[in-house]
């Protein structure tokens, strides 16, 4: 993504988000009450990969035979993998990944889940979210509670900063305290920013009447002012900041660039919460994946860089994670079912650089089929809050409701990072257009030095309908028409090879 | 000068962020169909629940007489106050004319509006009996599927509109009222005809006698369908419907045992709809027919203390006799009309009305609408306005209504600020009060008026508002602070304080003395339109 283009997302954010009741107004901002507990300095990102994570593909236990024996179409190649462990290796996608952990910045956890899987979409996300156990319907998140503990008269004073900003995605159950919502929308659209400004006539700040009326409108002048100042102390971070490394134009890469802007701008905002959709891959698994490791893989890698880059690594640690893994046995569909546990990924300087826990006993699954849990998914908060917050360890138990073992994955930031992080080359494919399309589409890639390439077609029954080899192509842009020669209308893969890697987009044609 | 929102990238704002509520029942009213319901979720009206706001306002001395208002202390503001939270739709002019009406005339013609009344309906087909589906081919089910889907659409449309059009009354509002209360998602229930039967069924009564409407409720299909009523047999009871009707719809929580709620299901087995007609004969007060012989319960059930062989009207009979259905009804109409937290001893009162009355909603309104309690000073300005009420108010106090609107505007307004009409999130209806306003709904709120209220921009919207005619009907056009006050009275329920009338001045004014103010003046229209934004974007704005 070019820097111009970033520039412009930023002018674009657009801030909603929580309520503020109550006279958050009318006082000093340096009143507000932080228990002065935690550090101050570290910053949170949570990736939410969307709709359950296909571990056994991301970690793959090339060693366990009932590995290929249950997946016989969608099994990686031993060959075609990135080695980690003796037993492990990482999705082919996931080249930069690989590199971190080469360098300590990366970790994984084996394994992480809860007791009683729950397989809904929407439930397991809302226990992950929540912090609850699978039998209990928790109403407030666990970051709500975290940052209740930390501001506990919120809202009546509220810190300069928005407390956590959530991005792609508006339900905020995570934020929730008890009685207030303690998070912040942000998003690249740039409507709600506009009518934000273009709507604003705060009137007057005389106090209200001590009746009724006067109640319910100190109630809205506070949203109605929190509104508008935090969208201005996120918009002026935005403006001060910068991206010293380009992202790639994806979904996640934006956020993480916004992100990246905001921490460079001096915004002191704790905790942030991206998410990338598409990990539910009940049909033709095999391409839909790769490709969406591999946004991850890059969007991550140009942060890493980034903040490296701007000295401020040390500061940040990433965390994904998804509400379950995927069913072990591939479906009838070329694609995985809801599972249970799964791995998490770490990224940061403070990290111990290793995979914890083993690859899940696939001779070992639950009746439906699932693998079984090792680590409980509330031992990692606990472990961001203990460790990486520095919060005294009472607070993880209140937050938690229970003593949840911090895992040993976070140790003191180290300091010393060389900036020059090893970048794995890596080629460009930008999304095809027009698309959907009829006669044909237009798409884009670009080299960062010469290579062969290769292109290929694919129907949603996974088979190849054309492949195409271009020969060697030098450093730069370059583009290929798509021309389709009595196809079927509908959807089709199309698959670009270069450098050793491949990328998939996903394209319409209308007939 | 601030830049105008196009309606482009007002459209853009992309609700679906919302977690999508999907009230699609699993297997109605064919597996087949439910099927394609979900997969053309995608065209169907998007509900999101607004999170809920539970904190209150601190409860302070309101006036405690349960005397009636003295016709001496009747005045504009008073008239204003109680147009306000009648349809929300009165301009200066109306204000005006009721005020020189009288309290008691004002308050009667209110009442004679929603008087047994009976809108024309959207199209023949809702009286159109449903096919028999098991005898339809696939083709034929989706073609049914989605027609029933786009005249639930229709229905929106037609309530918005009737809402609109109805000017100041009470009929609409009180029939949102029942249909809040009786909140029942029009995505469950899938069958148009029904759901225009139950609104239907609300005008009619909506000040009428509170048995009759509950009873046509309960036995009108959609509520079947909705509460599973449907489903609820002899040998396979559910509860579903027995709980609601006491804990949401007549007494409220901890006022039963789980004793009562199985007996009270028991009761109630045995009705059946097809999603236009229903086995309930309310001649005789019962179901009929074989499905009633073969799935109501006739054994003996013991509910609320009495025993005996009862079907559903029994229960409610039972019910109706508790002191405690009048006072949980009259603090819920407390709540929409006054505000938040009720006077205990005022509900009270109205609760006392209303039994003697034989549950006739029509004395506990007048009582209510007449009384001192109701236009203490400390109430103005304390009620949010739902979404629809306050989008639609709008226009018709901008002078809007006679102008034929652009359905899907109003539609996505009030959308994105957390309500569509028959698809309340769930059964206890919108949270209401201060859940309506948070800082995505509080902008888009603003906005919308806004838009109605600007003339360079709401003629493509296809509106059209003459700002001059509104000022040119306020009691001094030439007097621009009393031409604030005037429209304070229309748009605002809190009286404005001086340094905010000043503000406005000022930046009307744009420095010169407010004495320069002439509607005559070239480039006035500017001007005037200054005003009306900065009126209408104030926080104040979202209070009547």
């Amino acid at each position: 993504m070019k820097r111009r283009d970033f520039v412009k997302s930023l002018t674009a954010l657009s801030v909603a988000g929580s309520q503020i009741p109550l006279m958050a107004f009318g006082r000093p901002k340096h009143l507000r009450t932080s228990s002065g507990k935690w550090n101050p300095d570290r910053i949170v990102i949570m990736i939410k990969l969307n709709g359950g994570n296909d571990g056994l593909n991301t970690l793959i236990p090339v060693q366990d035979q009932i590995y290929y024996d249950l997946r016989p179409n969608l099994s990686l190649r031993t060959n075609d993998c990135l080695p980690l462990t003796y037993d492990t290796k990482l999705h082919p996608s996931m080249k930069n990944t690989k590199t971190l952990f080469d360098q300590g910045l990366a970790s994984a956890a084996q394994g992480v889940g809860y007791p009683s899987g729950n397989l809904s979409h929407f439930r397991s996300s809302d226990i992950w979210v929540t912090g609850s156990g699978s039998e209990k319907i928790w109403k407030t998140g666990w970051l709500g509670r975290m940052f209740k503990y930390d501001y506990p008269d919120y809202p009546s004073s509220i810190p300069e900063h928005p407390i956590g900003i959530q991005m792609e995605s508006s339900n905020l159950l995570e934020f929730q305290a008890e009685d207030v919502n303690m998070g912040t929308i942000i998003g690249s659209n740039d409507s709600l920013y506009n009518i934000i400004k273009q709507n604003y006539f705060p009137g007057t700040n005389d106090p209200a009447n001590d009746n009724y009326g006067g109640s319910e409108l100190e109630y809205i002048r506070a949203i109605d002012r929190s509104t508008f100042e935090y969208s201005d102390t996120i918009q002026n971070a935005g403006n001060r900041g910068l991206n010293k490394v380009e992202y790639p134009n994806t979904q996640i890469g934006v956020q993480l660039a916004v992100a990246a802007k905001l921490i460079s701008g001096g915004l002191k905002t704790p905790v942030y919460r991206l998410n990338l959709g598409g990990f539910d891959t009940h049909a033709n698994q095999f391409f839909f994946h790769a490709d969406l490791l591999q946004q991850l893989d890059d969007a991550v890698f140009a942060f890493i860089k980034d903040m490296s880059a701007q000295e401020m690594l040390q500061n940040v640690l990433l965390v994904t994670t998804s509400e379950f893994g995927r069913r072990v046995k591939e479906n009838g569909s070329k694609g995985t079912d809801h599972g249970t546990a799964a791995p998490i990924f770490l990224y940061g300087t403070s990290l111990r650089g290793k995979i914890l826990g083993s690859q899940p006993n696939l001779s070992d699954l639950d009746s439906k089929g699932n693998v079984k849990i090792q680590y409980d998914y509330r031992q990692i908060y606990s472990s961001i809050m203990k460790d990486w917050f520095e919060l005294p360890e009472i607070t993880a138990k209140e937050v938690l409701g229970d003593d949840y073992t911090p895992l040993d994955l976070i140790k003191e930031p180290s300091l010393n990072i060389s900036n020059d992080i090893q970048i794995p080359s890596s080629f460009e494919l930008s999304p095809a257009y027009p698309n959907p399309f009829n006669p044909s589409c237009l798409v884009k890639y670009r080299l960062p030095k010469g290579s062969d390439v290769t292109i290929s077609i694919y129907n949603l029954n996974g088979k190849e309908i054309l492949k195409e080899q271009l020969g060697y192509k030098n450093r730069g842009m370059h583009q290929y028409t798509v021309l389709p020669n009595n196809w079927a209308g509908g959807t089709y893969l199309i698959n670009v090879k270069a450098l050793g890697s491949s990328k998939t987009h996903k394209i319409t044609y209308l007939k | 000068m601030q830049k105008n929102i196009s309606r482009r990238s007002f459209l853009k704002f992309d609700v679906k962020e919302q977690e999508r509520i999907v009230c699609i029942k699993p297997n109605f009213p064919s597996p087949e169909i439910a099927q394609l319901e979900l997969e053309n979720i995608e065209n169907e009206p998007f509900i999101f629940k607004l999170p809920v706001v539970k904190d209150k306002a601190k409860k302070i001395e309101t006036i405690p007489t349960l005397k009636k208002l003295n016709s001496s202390e009747w005045d504009m503001s008073k008239t204003a106050h109680l147009l306000r939270r009648i349809s929300n739709t009165a301009n200066y002019k109306d204000i005006e004319q009721l005020y020189n009406k009288g309290l008691d005339n004002t308050v009667q013609q209110l009442l004679d509006n929603a008087k047994n009344t009976k809108a024309h309906p959207p199209g023949n087909w809702v009286y159109e009996k449903v096919p028999n589906f098991s005898q339809l081919s696939s083709g034929e089910k989706s073609e049914i599927r989605s027609l029933y889907s786009d005249r639930r659409k229709i229905l929106i449309d037609w309530w918005q509109d009737l809402i609109l059009k109805d000017g100041i009354s009470l009929r609409e509002n009180m029939t949102l009222f029942w249909h809040n209360h009786f909140a029942t998602n029009a995505q469950s229930v899938f069958f148009p005809q029904a759901i225009f039967e139950q609104n239907d069924a609300i005008r009619e009564n909506c000040i009428g006698n509170f048995k009759t409407l509950l009873r046509r409720i309960t036995f009108g299909p959609a509520m079947m369908i909705w509460l599973d009523l449907n489903d609820n047999k002899k040998n396979a009871p559910n509860e579903n419907f027995a709980r609601e009707l006491m804990e949401l719809f007549t007494m409220g929580v901890d006022t039963y045992t789980q004793d009562d709620v199985i007996n009270a299901s028991k009761a109630f087995t045995g009705y059946y709809t097809d999603g236009f007609e229903t086995n309930y004969y309310s001649d005789y007060k019962r179901g009929d027919g074989n499905y009633w012989q073969a799935h109501h319960d006739h054994n003996l059930k013991s509910f609320m203390g009495r025993t005996g062989y009862f079907n559903g009207d029994d229960i409610i009979d039972i019910i109706l006799e508790q002191d405690i259905v009048a006072e949980f009804i009259c603090r819920k109409i407390y709540k929409w009309f006054v505000y938040e937290i009720p006077d205990d001893n005022f509900v009270e009162k109205m609760a006392s009305i209303f039994r003697d009355n034989n549950y006739q909603i029509e004395p506990v309104l007048h009582f209510l609408f007449t009384s001192e309690h109701f236009y203490d000073e400390n109430f103005f300005g304390a009620k949010i306005p739902d979404p629809t009420f306050h989008t639609l108010g709008m226009i018709n106090k901008l002078g809007h209504k006679n102008t034929t609107f652009p359905n899907r505007y109003i539609y996505r307004s009030i959308q994105s600020m957390g309500m569509v009409l028959f698809y309340p999130p769930d059964v206890n209806g919108w949270s209401g009060y201060r859940s309506w306003i948070n800082s995505i709904t509080l902008p888009f709120r603003k906005m919308v008026v806004s838009q109605i209220a600007n003339p360079s921009l709401n003629k493509s919207l296809k509106f059209e508002t003459n700002l001059i005619e509104i000022l040119n009907d306020l009691s001094k056009p030439q007097d621009l602070r009393q031409s604030i006050k005037d429209l304070a009275l229309v748009f605002i329920g809190i009286p404005l304080s001086k340094a905010l009338e000043d503000k406005l001045i000022d930046n009307v004014m744009d420095g010169a003395s407010e004495y320069e103010w002439d509607l005559n003046a070239d480039g006035i229209e500017n001007r005037i339109n200054i005003l009306f934004q900065n009126l209408l974007k104030l926080p104040e704005t979202q209070l009547i």
